[in-house]
């Protein structure tokens, strides 16, 4: 018999859970709680975008409203999402029982939310919140032109913040690198696991520079002295965007992992060319912690060249992901499920976020639309139309192993039409508008510059994707008050999560493991049940029954 | 002469069809293999092709070496000082504001509340632009020409335009967030023919 | 070299060639130092794994009985975020925060003393 894990609605439970699983759904819940706040933000700009001439705010208040929107997806949704499906996920699929660190875990947990509050404590104050955009430009930031407490309780807020997120992406990494069960090598744990890993190595070297810069733009604003020579507001652009550019990917690679694994799973195949897949994550993250000055070409000095260089390289390893993840469809078995057709949303929506990534990649094409709409439009099909994608069939593929119940598949699919109609609407026409002329962080546009068409229907757009999203919320409560079962496996999934009960018990794994001699352990076990073992010989296969029998 | 219109529309000429090229294919790629493989009930089994993908990173290399050596070589013709310009301007911007000053013909043209300066130049001519800031960091964009910069305070930044045709150019504008009226801080561009332009240097 | 380290260690020497090619570029002293200085401390950070695994130290099989519940944990953190908060909202917060955190700490260091250092895993191999 399975002893399964019903979370206690206790307060010190809740408050103080050492389980790797509570903290990683307290850390999403969360998340999604700020992501309605930072939606909302969205929401009221696009209405105010809808039509030339300023309507629902104030330029002061707008200027807030982009600032406080930008953060919050960024230091407050996203990060803290994508590090609590690690969190949650990585010690089931590595066969440990805890994650290593888990006080630190739930430490840092902690450290982001209130992290998260003090920079919306500054609506509170006098001054009013943050209006210095989420990267906090010096000397826009400093205490001459934003003076208050509303930018001091954001930068102190963005460095707990990354504190917390910090300390979870080293539990994290730490579990992968030091935890597996034996038998699971490094080339044995999946595809998603090793996007996790490399996410918290970007997580683990890159996150200190932010709150170095944040610290730097304290201490600034209090005593002076740090940023005001003619080099400092280029400094801090380098210190930020050290950090900034790796944290978008990783607000990309767990999805994409998500994504891997959905695909795989609803194509009944293994993950076509693992090996490629590694070698492919290693070079893309390293890549991703060196291009950050392709956000400063258009400052005289910068070594433009390089950077567009290895910005414009990215694509190799990116086309690596893309063959791995079509091969894997060749030949499939496919069930569009919900969780696959987000995923496939993804792989099309992110084609075009990465595709436009390359096109700004080179300098000369960056000198023009650096800073315009086609840029918000770029980082809006990486990050929405591509992660949260990715993030919702992530959400599709695992909320039976949470919750152990199903979400409905014909709500999702109303929920995946309406988010592709939406995001796309929203975001495409930001491409044109961008090359057209418009600059962003503007709260307001002339009339007679032709861009009123795209605008509203972007507006447009952003209304569909929040009713997408009251879809997906009803889906959810039905699913969760009206309970259908899931089962251990409710997909035939591949890897060891789905060898426990769902939800997994306190420890994770209250039985025996199957045997662990591949990246795909389920998958083997099925095939031999039914005697199917086809003796294919490939690399990657034979290197990994040749490997030790210990867990690295 | 560096002539920032052409340079981008040279490299944009490669990298969108190859965008879109790439997208076709690739988008067109997954859709069909997920609508065909609803069909299918017995999976195929194959979990890599080394020769497959070492030419796949192959024709990747080589493309992306393609698409940095038309972005160099365009980036080598422009963005950096001029070589024997025609005129030199200096760019001042802060907080909402434009200010042009003209060193050798001693002029100054500088926004006002309510009005938008406008910058005047000569068509066809290498155009010297030495932009600072004088608060925080602004941008100097002229959408048309298709190039910006930085202007950071204390750090003057050199660049060299080529306004092509003579005419107005409405579109220029501040475009590195600088606070309340960012949006508001925006200037235009009388391009003139060369004749004109002594003119109107010699007048003002 | 197995596994684990090998891992920060690859990633280190990418994150090495990455910096080689920007100081070919004529890169300026602040970006050589920051790619340089990642790629110098995954590469401490490997060696640090490598040296735990030698000593003996967090092998797979081994754990610390963790509470379930850990009230000076997130008390810690709590205190943390109110020292750091405090700096802007006054000696009141950080004088409070100091205290909370001593506390936290005193309750970690219970805890850690009441759990024994090393549980068997519980996870046995399966069969086959």
């Amino acid at each position: 018999m399975t002893t399964v894990a019903v979370p206690r609605a206790d307060a010190p439970g809740a408050f103080g859970a050492t389980d790797h699983k509570r903290v990683a759904v307290r850390m999403a819940l969360t998340a999604v709680a700020f992501f309605a706040a930072g939606g909302m933000l969205a929401l009221v700009m696009r209405a105010e975008l809808a039509e030339p001439g300023l309507q629902v705010v104030s330029t002061g208040t707008y200027n807030v409203l982009f600032t406080m929107h930008g953060s919050t997806m960024v230091y407050l949704f996203v990060t803290p999402f994508a590090l609590a499906l690690g969190l949650y996920l990585i010690p089931l699929e590595i066969g440990a029982a805890e994650t290593a660190g888990p006080r630190w875990a739930l430490a840092g947990s902690w450290l982001l939310t209130l992290g998260g509050l003090s920079m919306y404590a500054g609506f509170l104050t006098r001054n009013g919140a943050a209006a210095a955009t989420w990267v906090g430009f010096d000397p826009l930031s400093d205490a001459v032109n934003s003076p208050g407490e509303g930018m001091d309780l954001w930068i102190l807020g963005v460095a707990l913040a990354a504190l917390g997120e910090w300390i979870v992406g080293l539990c994290i990494l730490l579990t992968v690198l030091r935890k597996r069960t034996p038998g699971m090598t490094m080339l044995r744990i999946p595809v998603f696991a090793w996007a996790m890993t490399v996410t918290c190595l970007m997580v683990a070297f890159a996150f200190p520079a932010l709150i170095a810069a944040m610290g730097l733009l304290w201490v600034e604003r209090q005593w002076g002295g740090i940023f005001d020579s003619s080099e400092g507001p280029v400094a801090y652009q380098h210190l930020f965007w050290f950090y900034g550019h790796p944290v978008v990917y990783v607000m990309f690679f767990p999805f994409v992992g998500a994504v891997a694994e959905c695909v795989s799973v609803f194509s009944g195949r293994r993950f076509f060319g693992y090996l490629a897949m590694v070698g492919s994550l290693l070079l893309f993250t390293s890549l991703s912690m060196s291009v950050w000055a392709h956000h400063m070409f258009t400052i005289d000095g910068v070594t433009v060249k390089y950077f567009s260089l290895l910005s414009i390289s990215l694509a190799i390893p990116a086309g690596i992901e893309y063959v791995d993840m079509i091969g894997t469809l060749w030949g499939g078995a496919v069930r569009l499920t919900t969780a696959m057709l987000f995923a496939l949303g993804f792989l099309v929506q992110f084609l075009v976020g990465g595709l436009t990534g390359i096109f700004v990649g080179s300098s000369v094409l960056d000198y023009h639309v650096n800073n315009s709409y086609f840029v918000v439009a770029h980082f809006h099909y990486t990050l929405f139309a591509g992660s949260f994608f990715g993030a919702m069939a992530a959400v599709y593929l695992w909320w039976p192993k949470v919750t152990g119940t199903l979400l409905r598949e014909g709500l999702g699919r109303v929920h995946f039409w309406l988010s592709v109609a939406g995001a796309n609407l929203t975001f495409f026409p930001m491409f044109l508008l961008g090359r057209d002329g418009m600059t962003r962080r503007v709260a307001d546009y002339p009339g007679d510059q032709g861009w009123n068409l795209e605008n509203a229907l972007s507006s447009l757009g952003a209304a569909l994707i929040a009713v997408s999203l009251l879809v997906f919320a009803v889906n959810a409560v039905v699913s969760l008050v009206f309970r259908r079962p899931a089962g251990d496996d409710p997909w035939e999934g591949h890897t060891l999560e789905w060898a426990t009960s769902s939800p997994p018990p306190r420890h994770n794994f209250d039985r025996a493991l199957p045997p662990i001699r591949s990246y795909h352990p389920l998958y083997d076990l099925r095939q031999g049940e039914t005697g199917e073992e086809r003796a294919e010989s490939s690399p990657e296969s034979e290197l990994a029954k040749a490997g030790p029998e210990e867990h690295s | 002469m560096p002539n920032t219109q052409d340079a981008y529309g040279d490299v944009e000429g490669v990298f969108l069809p190859v965008a879109v090229g790439v997208f076709v294919l690739v988008a067109g790629a997954i859709v069909v293999l997920a609508l065909r493989g609803r069909r299918r009930t017995d999976p195929g089994q194959r979990a890599n092709n080394v020769p497959l993908e070492l030419a796949i990173v192959a024709v990747l290399a080589v493309t992306a070496a393609i698409l940095v050596t038309i972005s160099f070589s365009a980036e080598d013709r422009i963005g950096s000082a001029a070589v024997s310009p025609a005129l030199r301007i200096r760019v001042v911007a802060a907080k909402w504001r434009w200010r042009f000053e003209y060193p050798a013909q001693r002029i100054a043209i500088q926004g006002v509340e309510g009005r938008v300066p406008t910058l005047v130049v000569p068509a066809g001519r290498e155009v010297e632009i030495e932009g600072v800031s004088l608060d925080v960091i602004h941008a100097f964009w002229v959408p048309e020409l298709r190039f910006q910069r930085q202007l950071i305070p204390d750090r003057p930044t050199r660049f060299a335009l080529v306004f092509p045709r003579p005419g107005f150019l409405s579109s220029g504008r501040c475009s590195f967030f600088c606070g309340l009226r960012h949006q508001d801080m925006r200037f235009g561009v009388e391009v003139m023919t060369p004749a004109r332009f002594r003119a109107w240097a010699q007048r003002a | 070299m197995s596994g684990g380290p090998l891992v920060p260690l690859a990633w280190s020497a990418l994150l090495a060639v990455h910096t080689t090619v920007l100081i070919g570029f004529g890169g300026d002293e602040l970006p050589v130092l920051l790619l340089g200085g990642a790629a110098a401390a995954a590469a401490l950070f490997a060696l640090w794994l490598a040296l735990r695994r030698r000593r003996g130290r967090g092998a797979t099989g081994e754990l610390r009985a963790v509470p379930d519940v850990s009230p000076p944990a997130a008390l810690a953190a709590v205190a943390v975020a109110g020292l750091v908060l405090g700096a802007e909202l006054g000696t009141w917060l950080v004088l409070i925060s100091a205290g909370l955190l001593a506390l936290g700490l005193g309750g970690l260091v219970r805890e850690l003393r009441a759990s024994p250092t090393t549980v068997r895993d519980t996870l046995r191999r399966g069969p086959g």
